[in-house]
């Protein structure tokens, strides 16, 4: 069994994107994703690109570099690790942040959803109100009244 | 331009997306999108705002009428109770007591500890349909009593932030009961109010027969499907007697510290009590200042030692084993704190034995030490060995040495509405 498990792991697949982009990968690579996982094993072929349909290419390169870095099980250590992970998540841009946790949670990407989501909530942590809407682009739609009244709900505990 | 779909979208208000998406079925931030993505958003949101603490999120209810929905979603804040990482001390609820006087004292005084100026707050727990006696606080629930005399007098279990509180029945009144109450979030979905809720209940009982008396502790629990309490069958022989209020709750362990040498522990699920022996020096006449706190979910206790603060923690109780975590002399007290500290050894000294003594510990939580020296109260860290003022005394009151002082932290925790 020792031969097929070899071949397995060699096997290559190609990711398709919604904009037609396709990207050759590892098996290995590709199967951190379960949504992934769950397709080829109802796949015939496994020579056929398989679409992810709501992924662009732009971003699935994004994650494609994320799955091969966790793939591969080379002499990085897990404080190593967490380093990548932290300068990868800390180079995207918003936009992109949006697009790869859309992703992530759709290709059911565990690590990746994990650490963009931790990293928004890390975003918003040390935030007031306001530099939230300004960072994030939000509108305050409440009337200046409306804005005190939640305030005088538990002035106190604004105190942070 | 590869992102072909979603090629027109900036950065405008994606988290505002996420959030109205997700909570109000559709979205506003400037493209269209499917049912099937607004489903996949109020995961993805609440996934990220539940990582953030209670405290953040009370606040960012200001941020749009989106996000304020959304934090006030139940489905919301029960999640947000099992995912976010617990949250530290808040600020400290502090309540006078007269010593030699069979009144409750209806002012309730809070000091938050982040606050970069400290404001002393009244009214928090206004809301309530009377005026209050404080009897504790866990994971950010209040428990208090009515102060007497009340027409109806219950004891409240509240959340100051959501202003949800239910009642109890409190019998056999006594303004000097010993109530203990704590609350440990179940990690299974539904509220469990059984396992969720500890009210506890201790009587001194004192049994003259002739040629001899007996003393000795019985307990109650509260039983929140019946809504009645339960006499346990254990008993505990104990000489001293209980000190108002100063109670830890740990893990469902009842620790409560007597006027004498000892503590009292009650396990609540297996209704069996202990007399513990504290970390202090036997001596006749007046105990150093000690405090009991929680901290790292152990029992700690600090004791004032001539020389400075030792913080002990609780290793086993059937030994009465204490660990000295740390020492922390008065010198290092005062070289770290130049500017509210000094000559502390000998004022903590010569004070031994009055009335008010110069240094007194008020609470332990999390790590944090709310102490009184001279007329200031201050917030020390244990780790980092700062002291931050606090307050005036007086602006807190005037009868500060029986006062009951309770540790709060805001959470998200739900009440059922009694």
């Amino acid at each position: 069994m020792a031969s097929t498990s070899t071949s397995t792991l060699s096997r290559k697949l190609i990711l398709k994107s919604s904009d037609g982009e396709k990207f050759e990968v590892d098996e290995n690579v590709a199967m951190q994703s379960q949504t992934i996982k769950h397709m080829i094993e109802d796949l015939d072929d496994i020579n056929s690109p398989i679409p992810v349909s709501i992924v662009t290419g732009t971003i699935l390169s994004k994650v494609i570099e994320y799955c091969k870095k966790h793939a591969t099980e080379d002499s990085d250590s897990d404080e190593q690790l967490k380093q990548w992970d932290k300068e990868y998540a800390n180079n995207m841009d918003l936009n992109t942040l949006y697009y790869l946790l859309l992703a992530a949670n759709y290709m059911e990407i565990k690590g990746l959803l994990e650490l963009i989501t931790q990293c928004v909530a890390d975003m918003i942590k040390g935030k007031s109100p306001e530099e939230i809407r300004a960072h994030f682009n939000i509108k305050n739609d409440f009337t200046p009244q409306e804005e005190a009244n939640i305030r005088n709900e538990n002035p106190w505990a604004f105190e942070n | 331009m590869v992102c072909a779909v979603l090629v027109d979208v900036s950065a405008a208000g994606w988290v505002l997306g996420l959030v109205a998406a997700g909570f109000l079925g559709y979205c506003s931030c400037g493209f269209a999108v499917d049912m099937d993505l607004c489903l996949l958003n109020t995961d993805i949101s609440y996934n990220i705002l539940s990582r953030l603490p209670a405290d953040i999120l009370v606040q960012l209810k200001m941020v749009s009428k989106g996000w304020q929905h959304f934090i006030a979603d139940p489905d919301f804040m029960r999640l947000q109770m099992k995912m976010a990482e617990p949250i530290l001390i808040s600020g400290y609820f502090f309540q006078e007591k007269y010593l030699y006087c069979d009144i409750d004292v209806e002012k309730l005084s809070y000091i938050p500890i982040k606050a970069k100026e400290t404001k002393i707050y009244q009214n928090i727990l206004e809301f309530l349909p009377e005026k209050v006696t404080i009897l504790g606080s866990s994971n950010g629930l209040v428990c208090c009593r009515s102060c007497i005399p009340s027409p109806d007098p219950l004891i409240y279990i509240c959340n100051p932030v959501s202003k949800k509180w239910m009642t109890v029945k409190w019998d056999r009144i006594n303004r000097k009961d010993y109530i203990a109450f704590s609350f440990e979030p179940s990690s299974t979905s539904s509220m469990n109010e059984n396992t969720d809720y500890n009210l506890v209940r201790v009587f001194e009982v004192d049994v003259h027969t002739p040629g001899k008396e007996e003393f000795y502790f019985t307990f109650e629990t509260y039983n929140w499907e019946r809504r009645v309490w339960v006499k346990s069958k254990e008993i505990c022989h104990c000489e001293d007697s209980l000190c108002i209020t100063k109670y830890v709750l740990v893990k469902g362990i009842l620790y409560w510290l007597t006027d004498g040498h000892i503590l009292l522990m009650f396990d609540i699920a297996n209704e069996l009590s202990l007399l513990i022996t504290l970390p202090i020096p036997f001596t006749e006449g007046k105990l150093p200042e000690i405090c009991l706190g929680e901290s790292d979910g152990e029992l700690h206790c600090v004791v004032v030692s001539p020389e400075g603060l030792m913080i002990w923690a609780l290793e086993d109780c059937f030994s009465s084993n204490w660990d000295l975590r740390s020492f922390i002399s008065f010198e290092v007290m005062e070289e770290e704190n130049p500017q509210y500290l000094c000559n502390l050894a000998e004022r903590v000294s010569t004070s031994v034995g009055e009335k008010v003594p110069w240094m007194q510990l008020l609470a332990f939580k999390d790590g944090k030490l709310f102490l009184r020296v001279s007329n200031s109260a201050y917030s020390f860290d244990i780790q980092t060995r700062r002291i931050c003022f606090l307050c005036d005394m007086l602006d807190l009151g005037h009868e500060f040495v029986g006062a009951t002082v309770v540790p709060y932290s805001v959470t998200m925790a739900s009440v059922a509405d009694s």
